[in-house]
């Protein structure tokens, strides 16, 4: 079956739950733990493992997308030893980091997608 | 005393190291040292000026400074008492015309005479100017300070934060306003180590771990912890705190400051919640949506290829939107997708199907025929009857009729096979 604009849905918000979880941690409402820092336990590292690589993983935005994945996880790692170092308000200001990332992330698969599913 | 021994005296009094003036009880200036000269007869010589009223050598800038010396010389004429005159301004003349401020101390002693009646008024005068000037650039130091000081309490108390100090040993010293109404506790109670009492007891350790490890390193403070507001309810707030060192590195005072995190925690907490809720949901929406789809297909393949005819209609006017192949066999190719069955077939409208299709549609009652007869125009002129057997049977989308779904099958090889049978009833009877 051809990728369709539900399976980016599902990207997209697989990618909002993770940062969500990170923004979680660094104010001290969830504890980390490492999964949260692996891609083989992110939900859009599943989701890229499963269901965009077979398909379409020799395309570059595949390849720029894990690359840009595996930027925000270190990132994420970094912020959380600060937030447990006590560096508090230096950890949630690095979320911006995360952030550029993940616009990249979806900048790229709004382009994959499109040219994909042939919907705008 | 004897002449010599009065000079040596006179000579004595003119070396002395403070200022003195020698006046007759009247104010008539009889001598005067030379410090005294030095300083207050710059242009003059001593001589000049003996005889002379007090006043007409050293004229009074204004009469304010000419009554406080007045008055002294009385007091000591009345009360044959030293008078210390206030700390008075005589500007002296400066050789380029105008006055040059000067601050004067001046004691006016009286000098009695064995029977006790005033014989001179010894003036003994310090020239206070750098003194003065110096006590007057302090306070005005003391008072910017006063002013700073003012200020910086202003924005401790004004800003919207939660604001206190400590001293470089770790003692809190200072909370403001907004601190001491979130707690609603006076400032006596939480000053040194008593505010860790509003902290949440599963908090307490930590915090005061990490306080004293800030005070020992000197490295910036930041703790989240919660706080007891004055309502009883402990909300979370994020605290930081920075020493100011001086030039020699040492702490002089610890500046702490924070904000309610309890509403900012809360959301995060909220949304980790809705988007966790939302990514099963998701989950689940695309898995249904996958196994739809693979139902939809296997049954796509079902309708399309078994031994019936099966079509759907959408809408009032019957509108084609599913047929399978042995249905659209049956109609030659005539149905497009969307088009209504009265303008694909139109002899479906002389034979009556639409009017049974409409009633369908209507009432939602299914129809039935065994064996009935249709007439179809072949596209290559010659009209060909076949017999159905067919159903019609409405179907629903949000409980609304929505179209009509047909089912028929081609039952005329079977009508023939009897009919032959009949005639050959017929024929040997």
């Amino acid at each position: 079956m051809d990728l369709t604009s539900l399976d980016f849905q599902q990207a997209k918000i697989k990618q909002v739950l993770f940062k969500s979880r990170l923004r979680s941690v660094l104010y001290g409402v969830r504890e980390a733990d490492a999964t949260l820092f692996a891609v083989r336990d992110n939900p859009l590292g599943q989701w890229l493992e499963t269901i965009l690589k077979p398909k379409y993983g020799t395309s570059p935005e595949v390849r720029t997308v894990e690359r840009l994945l595996q930027d925000a996880l270190s990132t994420s790692q970094t912020l959380v030893r600060q937030y447990q170092r006590g560096q508090i308000e230096e950890a949630r200001q690095g979320l911006a980091t995360v952030e550029r990332s993940t616009d990249q992330i979806d900048a790229l698969l709004l382009q994959l997608a499109q040219r994909v599913t042939g919907e705008a | 005393m004897n002449a010599t021994a009065s000079d040596e005296y006179f000579d004595l009094f003119h070396a002395l190291p403070d200022k003195y003036l020698l006046l007759s009880p009247t104010g008539i200036v009889l001598d005067l040292n030379d410090a005294h000269a030095a300083s207050s007869l710059p242009q003059r010589r001593r001589e000049e000026v003996i005889g002379l009223d007090f006043f007409e050598v050293w004229p009074p800038s204004s009469d304010t400074e000419g009554d406080v010396v007045r008055r002294s010389h009385q007091h000591v004429r009345d009360t044959h008492q030293p008078d210390t005159m206030p700390l008075i301004r005589y500007d002296l003349p400066l050789p380029t015309g105008g006055y040059e401020a000067r601050f004067w101390q001046a004691t006016h002693f009286p000098v009695l005479t064995p029977a006790g009646e005033l014989r001179y008024i010894l003036q003994k005068t310090e020239d206070v100017t750098e003194k003065h000037l110096a006590e007057v650039h302090n306070e005005q130091m003391q008072r910017e300070l006063a002013e700073t000081h003012e200020r910086a309490r202003f924005v401790l108390e004004a800003v919207p934060a939660m604001v206190w100090t400590a001293t470089p040993d770790g003692k809190r010293n200072y909370f403001n306003k907004r601190w001491l109404e979130f707690t609603g506790l006076p400032m006596q109670e939480q000053t040194g180590n008593q505010w860790m009492a509003s902290l949440h007891p599963d908090d307490r350790e930590k915090v005061r771990k990490q306080w004293a490890e800030a005070v020992t390193s000197t490295n910036i403070y930041q703790v989240e912890y919660r706080l007891r507001r004055a309502d009883g309810q402990y909300r979370w707030v994020l605290m930081r705190a920075v020493p100011h060192l001086n030039e020699q590195g040492e702490v002089t005072v610890w500046v702490g400051g924070g904000t309610d995190i309890q509403d900012q925690k809360q959301m995060v907490e909220e949304l980790l919640e809705a988007n966790e809720q939302q990514a099963v949901l998701s989950d689940q929406t695309y898995r249904a949506y996958q196994s739809a789809e693979g139902q939809r297909d296997a049954l796509r393949t079902l309708f399309t290829e078994a031994p019936a005819m099966f079509a759907i209609f959408r809408g009032p006017e019957h509108r084609f939107e599913f047929g399978n192949q042995r249905y659209l066999a049956l109609f030659e190719g005539r149905y497009r997708e969307g088009m209504p069955v009265a303008q694909a077939v139109p002899e479906a409208v002389e034979q009556g199907f639409v009017e049974l299709l409409d009633n369908v549609y209507r009432t939602g009652q299914p129809v039935s025929g065994n064996e009935v007869s249709l007439t179809i125009p072949s596209l290559d002129g010659a009209p060909h009857q076949v017999y159905l057997n067919f159903s019609y049977q409405p179907f629903r989308e949000n409980g609304q009729i929505a179209g009509v779904t047909a089912f028929a099958y081609d039952v005329t090889d079977l009508v023939h096979a009897r009919q032959r049978l009949e005639e050959q009833r017929h024929g040997n009877a």
